[in-house]
């Protein structure tokens, strides 16, 4: 207790010790006496500060501090006064009146150089990223947000395909843009860009919104102008080891700003599709709301069909040749030349069984066992000028096209012999497109011009009988447009000629004259179009004439930060179609015929969709949701009737009505916390439409939901990922049959595991396909991969379909029938890859 | 104003630990709300240094500072520079094409962020920022720094005697410079409340250092502006989080949109790993 007290006192003692000194004050304008709050008084000792404070609101301040010296100054100091010190002596409390006085900033001038801040992002380290794996510009492309490559290499942009692929600013391939993406090096790329409403003509820029994306792909200083060069051969063994094939693939880039060039060869045996080398990925950009729909053919171009990945069906020897080529010349033009050649060999060997339910007593079945091998040739070439100014633009393309598709189809008969069916399709199309705009003060003119010639002399031979259908075709589109924009309002009005000649059977030609509007409203969160086209239009041979009126409206709505709503309706009237009236009765395939009446098909069609997405990037979640639906009204109807697998198609006149309506929906959340991301996607379509069967109408109704799982799971020692597809069919033709729900369901899991330079990864793909006659099938298909990356190869061993699975099958509905179709797979094989960069 | 209308400058990934993605959208060319008139501008080199494991290589940002009569303002010079290239270009109408060689040329800068203090009022702070395409705005309380003055500093800095007073301020251990003539109680990010205005500041371990390299007295009546009043409020906690999640994932955190799908491969077309724990050395710990 004592102890306790002494404690309290020697506390206490110990407090005057410490002698807080309280410096009390005001701080006030010397003219005005108004208090000058955050001025700042300091405590100076030998001039040098030892402690300051700020004035408050009524210019009031406080310091404490442990014990004043003799000598001490208190200074106070406001932008826009002169400054003011005082002797404190004794005093603890102040007050300042400050004296209003100019202040002038010493200027210091920035040294120059630095102000214009250069940043030098091109900088990097690759040693941190070492282990890691390397990147290539199709993949990059794909992390820019909203962007996706499909399989074929199409690039999209928030799901639509984009319209211009440029690099440096130039299109080197026309469009043809996969060469480059496979062969161009991240590391040499300096900038990716994703250009939305992309208007390349530069005098058109700020006045006219498109629905258009373009990319625009940039290099770095180093990379430009040299030469690129790739290597990668190719071993393939199949197993047990009695097979090797060789192939490979070699390219040549140079990248420049005013010149760029692109020079490869590949040759596949792997079931790789070397069309899309040379395939145009990009569309063009036309005025006509009815573009040409190409030379009306009688027999279908043969085709691979593949309802899985095509590369594990395609049984093929291929090679394809392409050169690119674009220049800018001293006055600002742009000149490409392009040109490849390809030539396919590709066998497939499949089964069909398809089931026609025609009414209520009996179903027709008719069967099918093919063995097909298709020779596909295809050479092109592509002259293109361009220049494109601030007030014109001028453009000048000429394409030509030869290609022939030979295909040997072999029918097994039902007493074991074959039918042998050869379809074969030569065809050349040679077309020239103009295009030339030019602004004035207050509006812009431009003119278009098309013109195309085709001719093909197509052949259909079955067993011996061969039957020829020689196609010329001309085809010519003419239109003059005037653009004016006005603030926030854009109007433009285009009128047009457009003709067709078609030489299959006589002469037959269409010719038509359209006027199209549109308007344009234009805000900061909403934007309004409206279009719309009337078009007259002429069959002579047949007598008919049609005025076709089509108006859409396009509304887009942004509210507060996370909702946006859009809106697209559209109502279409059409008239023609070719190969629906132009032939009174020909061959299609070794058992099929098509008769006509000669009646001009008529079309109107309806269409309406809502679209609203709802975002919470700090939720990591999003949601997409959209409704649409459509009304196809037509004047004709295709009549289909089956006697002993003969098909007969007739086209006869008759009203008819088919109807579309589709709901989509997409959630996606993230877990940050536990590394997870996942997504769930739902689809529901029902579609209800008539088939004619020997004058029968029958009503059929199809009803599909599509649900697609997804989830990655990605922590720091491996990737996960699962994607599944689980769709639900359902078909009904009404007073004849319900056929029972399809369940199919497709799921993919793969998993990578990276130890130091070497990348492992197993894929599984799991089908279930229920089929209409018998049990479901199943079938696991596993790949295997590992990777091994140097400085300057690249080692790759993959090894296709482990299990070695043979068979394919699946059934789907379709109108009024059941489809069953099998394919054989391509067997296991071992692929040995090595690529080369020099 | 195109709301649609923007553009993605993508730096490789590769190049992660030096640069940073920056989008350019129609939130970043607005004219701005007038919150005050620019008195002075006091431009800053900064440096500071991304990746804590390799601290010899800072990386440089020159900054400005606005400073009006109760609002100031501190950005990047070059995002400044490219967003001012940018609205000038999309006001001519010029092309894509050269909007982009523009950009490219004056880059885009490193600090993507903008610091408002005393604004929306006295006391409270505004920090515009934004990761990929979202922008955010977080207003917070200003906290002043409590600074201790070292008696015997002095050093000269662009001509004017210099003071200097430190303070443990948002985890780091700041000394600051301030200039005993110039009675402006500013500095560079959230550092004020000093004599004087602060013309070199560092912390403790030198990760982020600011030096002032000019300053000049505006004459023209030029604005201060707020350009973020498209931005979506954030609170600083929410910030933080956004910030973490953003560089220990960057594709992973764009990828929450679900119309984005990213893949990384390498040289030629092969699936590789994507990128994570992107180093990331923030100023307030």
């Amino acid at each position: 207790m004592r102890f306790i007290v002494i404690l309290c006192f020697v506390v206490l003692c110990a407090f005057p010790a410490s002698a807080q000194v309280a410096i009390r004050g005001v701080v006030t304008d010397s003219v005005s006496n108004v208090p000058l709050e955050m001025a700042t008084v300091t405590l100076l000792r030998n001039s040098k500060p030892i402690l300051f404070a700020r004035t408050d609101a009524q210019g009031r301040f406080t310091l404490s501090l442990k014990g004043i010296q003799k000598g001490d100054k208190l200074s106070a100091s406001y932008l826009g006064y002169a400054k003011a010190a005082v002797t404190l002596d004794d005093r603890r409390s102040v007050v300042f009146r400050l004296r209003p006085e100019n202040f002038t900033l010493k200027e210091v001038t920035i040294r120059a150089g630095r102000i214009y801040g250069k940043q030098d992002t091109i900088s990097y380290d690759l040693s941190r990223f070492a282990d890691n794996r390397d990147n290539n510009l199709k993949d990059v492309l794909r992390k820019l947000p909203g962007v996706d490559v499909d399989k074929d290499g199409t690039i999209s942009y928030n799901g639509k395909a984009i319209n211009r692929f440029t690099v440096e600013g130039l299109d080197l391939t026309g469009g043809r843009y996969n060469l480059i993406n496979e062969n161009l090096k991240a590391k040499d790329v300096a900038t990716a860009e994703i250009i939305e409403h992309d208007q390349p003509i530069k005098a058109l820029q700020k006045k006219i919104t498109t629905d258009n994306v373009a990319m625009n792909v940039k290099l770095k200083p180093e990379a430009r102008d040299k030469w690129i060069f790739t290597l990668s051969p190719l071993l393939k063994v199949g197993t047990p080891i009695d097979n090797f094939n060789v192939g490979g693939r070699f390219n040549a880039l140079q990248i420049g700003k005013k010149q760029q060039s692109l020079y490869g060869v590949e040759a596949d045996r792997t079931g790789r599709d070397l069309s899309l080398s040379n395939k145009q990925l990009t569309s063009d950009m036309g005025t006509s709301l009815e573009p040409d729909t190409g030379l009306p053919q009688c027999y279908d171009t043969p085709a691979l069909a593949a309802p899985i990945d095509a590369e594990r069906l395609r049984f093929n020897t291929s090679q394809s040749w392409n050169v690119n080529k674009t220049f800018k010349t001293k006055d600002e033009k742009e000149i490409k030349w392009m040109a490849g050649y390809m030539h396919s060999s590709t066998r497939q060997s499949t089964t069909n069984c398809s089931r026609y339910y025609l009414n209520t007593d009996k179903q027709t079945e008719t069967t099918q066992s093919k063995d097909f091998r298709l020779l596909e040739d295809r050479l092109f070439l592509n002259l293109n000028s361009e220049i494109n100014t601030d007030k014109s633009y001028g453009s000048e393309s000429f394409l030509l096209e030869a290609s022939q598709s030979d295909g040997h189809s072999d029918y097994q008969k039902a007493n074991d012999s074959f039918l042998h069916e050869r379809i074969k399709i030569p065809l050349i199309n040679i077309s020239n497109q103009f295009y030339k705009l030019m602004t004035y003060e207050h509006y812009t003119l431009s003119v278009r011009s098309l013109l195309r010639f085709a001719h093909s002399p197509s052949s259909l031979n079955v067993d011996g009988d061969k039957e020829t259908r020689t196609a010329n075709g001309w085809y010519t589109d003419n239109s003059l447009t005037w653009l004016n924009k006005l603030g926030f309002f854009t109007q433009s009005y285009s009128v047009g000629v457009n003709a067709e000649d078609v030489s299959l059977h006589g002469g037959n030609q269409f010719f038509s004259c359209y006027f199209s509007p549109y308007w344009e409203y234009k805000r900061s969160s909403l934007t309004a179009r409206i279009g719309g086209m009337m078009q007259w239009k002429r069959f002579p041979e047949q007598g008919n004439s049609f005025i076709d009126t089509c108006p859409w409206l396009s509304l887009n709505m942004k509210s507060g930060y996370h909702h946006e709503y859009s809106f697209y309706g559209q109502y279409r009237e059409s008239a023609g179609d070719w190969m629906s009236f132009l032939l009174p009765a020909y061959r299609k395939d070794y058992r099929t015929m098509f008769i006509s009446d000669g009646v001009v098909p008529r079309t109107k069609i309806l269409f309406a969709k809502v679209e609203h997405t709802y975002k919470r990037p700090l939720n990591e979640f999003f949601w997409n949701s959209s409704a649409s639906f459509q009304q196809i009204g037509q004047n004709v109807m295709t009549d289909m009737q089956i006697n002993g697998g003969q098909y007969l198609y007739h086209v006869t006149q008759q009203n008819n009505h088919s109807r579309m309506t589709q709901a989509s929906s997409i959630l996606s959340k993230g877990f940050f916390n536990l590394h997870l991301k996942t997504k769930l996607a739902a689809k529901y379509c029902l579609t209800d439409a008539v088939q004619s069967s020997e004058g029968t109408l029958l009503n059929y109704q199809n009803r599909q939901i599509i649900v697609e799982p997804q989830l990655i799971f990605s922590p720091s020692w491996a990737e996960v990922d699962y994607s599944g597809t689980f769709a639900w069919t359902k078909s009904r033709v009404k007073q004849v049959s319900s056929l029972a729900t399809l369940f199919d369901c497709s799921q993919r899991l793969m998993l990578t595991r990276t130890i130091g330079a070497v990348d492992i990864s197993v894929l599984a793909v799991h089908y279930h396909n229920e089929l209409q006659l018998s049990p479901a099938a199943n079938m696991l298909i596993m790949d295997a991969s590992l990777v091994w990356r140097t400085r300057k190869v690249r080692f790759e061993v993959n090894a296709r379909n482990l299990f070695n699975k043979q068979r394919y099958e699946r059934t789907t509905y379709s109108g009024v029938s059941s489809l069953t179709d099998s394919y054989i797979l391509r067997p296991r094989e071992v692929l040995f890859k090595m690529q080369f960069t020099f | 104003m195109k709301k649609n209308f923007f553009i993605l400058l993508l730096l490789l990934l590769a190049m992660y630990s030096e640069a940073q993605i920056r989008v350019l959208t129609p939130a970043d060319i607005t004219k701005g709300i007038f919150c005050d008139k620019q008195r002075f501008r006091i431009a800053y080199d900064m440096s500071f240094v991304k990746d804590t494991l390799r601290s010899n290589k800072p990386v440089k940002e020159s900054m400005i500072l606005e400073i009006g009569s109760s609002v100031s303002l501190f950005y990047s010079y070059a995002a400044f520079h490219s967003d001012s290239i940018y609205a000038d270009d999309i006001a001519k109408g010029l092309s894509q094409s050269a909007i982009n060689e523009h950009l490219n040329n004056s880059g885009v800068g490193q600090i993507s962020w903008k610091l408002y203090k005393n604004y929306p009022q006295k006391g409270l702070s505004s920090l515009l920022d934004g990761l990929g395409m979202e922008r955010y705005c977080c207003i917070e309380k200003m906290q002043m720094p409590d600074w201790n003055v070292c008696p015997d500093s002095t050093a000269m800095i662009l001509g004017y005697n210099c003071r200097m007073a430190t303070a443990v301020y948002k985890g780091r251990t700041w000394c600051a410079w301030y200039a005993e003539d110039i009675p402006v109680g500013e500095g560079p990010w959230k550092l004020c409340g000093l004599p004087g205005l602060i013309l070199r500041a560092y912390d403790s371990q030198h990760q982020y250092v600011f030096e002032a390299s000019g300053m000049e007295q505006i004459k023209d009546n030029a604005d201060l502006r707020y350009k973020g009043e498209k931005f979506e409020p954030i609170e600083r906690k929410a910030l933080d989080k956004l910030y973490a999640r953003y560089y220990a994932d960057p594709v992973g955190y764009i990828t929450n949109n679900p119309n984005i799908k990213v893949t990384i491969t390498d040289a030629n077309g092969n699936p590789t790993a994507k990128p994570k724990a992107v180093p990331y050395n923030p100023i307030e710990r």
